[in-house]
């Protein structure tokens, strides 16, 4: 019977077969409890606050395939949560990972298959979510007075920006990136790259829509709004296979502080909606014409078969329309059960704790302030939020700059 | 004549320990272990960005041109040169720190004995924290408690900066650095320099682009 060896070789194609109510993995796959359980001692050991707790469980659970999605989001919850120090190595290790072309490679290849699920391979991030990478660990730069560094990091922040080439007028267009750039060039002692980076930030499209105030040589402190909830990723299309984002609206469209208003410097859900077509878009879109030409043909065959045996049962003797109805019959069964095992979903692993608008505002504050309150404003003027937020002066020769960040959930 | 046995149809519950043995399999992740490598070698982790092998190789040379300068090579007395910390202008963070430490030891290998290098990061608090306890009587007098600390001074300043062009699409991805060594001397003429140049191309799957 062929239909056997096909099952067998369909378990062994699609990890997906397990049958399991254990703990899933962000990849779908079964985490053992002993694993979770020395991941939850781990954590115990390291002395993880409790509130990040879940974000390093998962860490140091799910394998490498996943581990520079739970990085990047126990980094930002450690940024926010100001411990500083594991949000850098978080950030660090997901750059890492992120940037290691050969680790992951063979996941990579499973994952150009028909029935292995392209979340199957090793995260890395779409590209609003690397050049967000950077953007934070630079963020973290600025606050230790490393300003090479992070110049650095906003510098890779534009590169991460790849698009498609049927969107190429997107690429490389963080208006927040090259503000950042502009701010640590000058703390650097670098005015001139300073200035290249506001003239190419006033050329991208998002310009025309903000209204930032930029950093200027008097700038000597910088406050960092975050608002609102990222990009969600879901699958699109008949078998999920487009990769879409969906949003909330925000509420906050403005912040300001000592008497200076900003708009949002970036947009998370643009930079996530301008990638444009990427690769992996043509292989999920194959896998689902296939997904979709077996299933047709499945279904012809099951209705041939049917013909076959109403002629078989009309006809006196008719034990050959039987035998292929019979053999149609198995046919059209083997090829629904390919069709169905065939995995065109999209891969929706999100860093999922990323915020929707990210607001710069540059400001210049008396010598020994060491807290600043902001405000965010609704489109007509309502407040959404004030907080007090406290701002780290950064040691260093000749420097006097001051930093602060702050999260509005709406 | 042998018998053979016919094969019996297979049951789907046979499937079912031997979809068990695929699936263990598919769930195993790759084997830990932990390795010596050689730090010169290209490591495990290669990506576009500047390595260990690129750090040790520059820094050598450097160290074997410096020691070459005519002013160095033809001094009565080693020179004193004070190292600055690498200056990060490229697109990729670094460890700033490492790097300096690289350089110095390389310098020192290679230098052998024709210059001296300054070390204010490593030994300054120490050294005056230990001052003032010999003046204060804390600990035994002599030495410097008597005739004063003083620091040394340094002839030259050796600069490293680091500057690169990076270049990404849905192709691939292209990064160029340009190591920089400077020596200026204390009326801020150059010295000697010396250049390093590091070029790499990386392309990843298709499934991440």
């Amino acid at each position: 019977m062929k239909l056997l060896p096909t099952l067998a070789l369909a378990a062994a194609l699609c990890p997906a077969f397990t049958v399991s109510g254990g703990t899933r993995s962000a990849s779908g796959e079964e985490v053992p409890s002993p694993v979770l359980a020395a991941a939850e001692q781990r954590v115990t050991g390291e002395n993880i606050p409790a509130p990040l707790r879940p974000h390093f469980v998962r860490l140091y659970s799910e394998g490498p395939q996943n581990a520079v999605l739970h990085n990047m989001r126990g980094g930002l919850a450690a940024f926010r949560a100001r411990h500083f120090e594991l949000a850098k190595k978080c950030l660090d290790d997901a750059i890492a990972g992120m940037e290691n072309l050969i680790a992951g490679g063979k996941r990579a290849e499973d994952a150009k298959s028909d029935f292995v699920e392209e979340r199957r391979k090793w995260f890395k991030g779409e590209n609003y979510e690397q050049s967000a990478l950077y953007f934070y660990r630079g963020l973290l730069y600025l606050r230790d007075g490393d300003f090479g560094n992070a110049a650095a990091c906003f510098k890779r922040c534009e590169i991460m920006d790849i698009t498609g080439d049927d969107a190429r007028d997107f690429a490389g267009d963080w208006y927040a990136g090259e503000l950042a750039l502009a701010l640590a060039s000058r703390l650097n002692g670098y005015a001139a790259d300073s200035d290249a980076a506001l003239r190419r930030a006033a050329g991208f499209s998002f310009a025309q829509f903000v209204q930032v105030p930029p950093p200027t040589a008097t700038t000597n402190t910088l406050l960092v709004v975050e608002t609102g909830s990222g990009p969600e990723k879901y699958g699109d299309g008949q078998y999920n296979e487009k990769l879409k984002y969906r949003v909330k609206r925000p509420f906050t469209v403005s912040v300001n502080a000592n008497g200076v208003s900003t708009s949002a410097a970036e947009d998370l859900f643009f930079q996530a909606t301008t990638r444009g077509t990427r690769q992996v878009d043509y292989i999920l879109n194959s896998k689902a014409e296939l997904k979709e030409d077996l299933g047709k043909a499945g279904v012809g065959l099951a209705a041939a078969a049917f013909t076959a045996a109403a002629i078989a049962a009309r006809v006196d003797g008719g034990t050959t329309a039987l035998a292929v109805g019979g053999g149609l019959a198995v046919a059209s069964v083997g090829t629904m059960i390919v069709s169905s095992l065939t995995t065109p979903q999209a891969d929706t692993r999100a860093w999922h704790n990323l915020p929707r608008s990210i607001f710069l505002l540059h400001l210049e504050t008396p010598a020994g302030t060491d807290n600043i309150t902001v405000s965010g404003l609704t489109p007509d003027g309502k407040t959404t939020y004030t907080k007090s937020v406290p701002l780290h002066t950064v040691s260093g020769a000749g420097t006097n700059f001051k930093i602060g960040f702050a999260k509005f959930d709406h | 004549m042998a018998r053979t046995r016919k094969p019996k149809n297979m049951k789907l519950t046979n499937l079912v320990p031997l979809s068990a043995v695929v699936l263990i399999g598919c769930a195993s992740t790759e084997n830990p272990g932990v390795r010596y490598v050689d730090p010169n070698a290209v490591g495990a982790v290669a990506g576009t960005g500047v390595e260990s092998q690129d750090i040790n190789a520059a820094a050598a040379k450097a160290a074997q041109s410096i020691v070459s300068v005519s002013a160095i090579a033809r001094a009565a007395t080693p020179p004193t040169v004070v190292i600055t910390p690498v200056a990060n202008r490229s697109a990729s963070p670094i460890d700033t720190t490492l790097y300096t430490t690289k350089l110095r030891g390389a310098l020192m290998e290679h230098s052998a004995g024709k210059v001296r290098f300054l070390a204010r990061d490593a030994s300054w608090n120490a050294n005056a924290a230990e001052q003032a306890l010999r003046q204060s009587g804390q600990v035994a007098g002599g030495g410097t408690a008597t005739t004063g600390r003083a620091g040394a001074t340094y002839d030259y300043i050796l600069t490293a900066e680091l500057s690169g062009l990076s270049a990404a699409s849905s192709a691939g991805q292209s990064e160029y650095f340009l190591i920089a060594f400077k020596l200026v001397d204390f009326q801020d003429l150059l010295v000697w320099e010396s250049q390093y140049e590091i070029k790499k191309e990386g392309k990843v799957s298709a499934v991440y682009r």
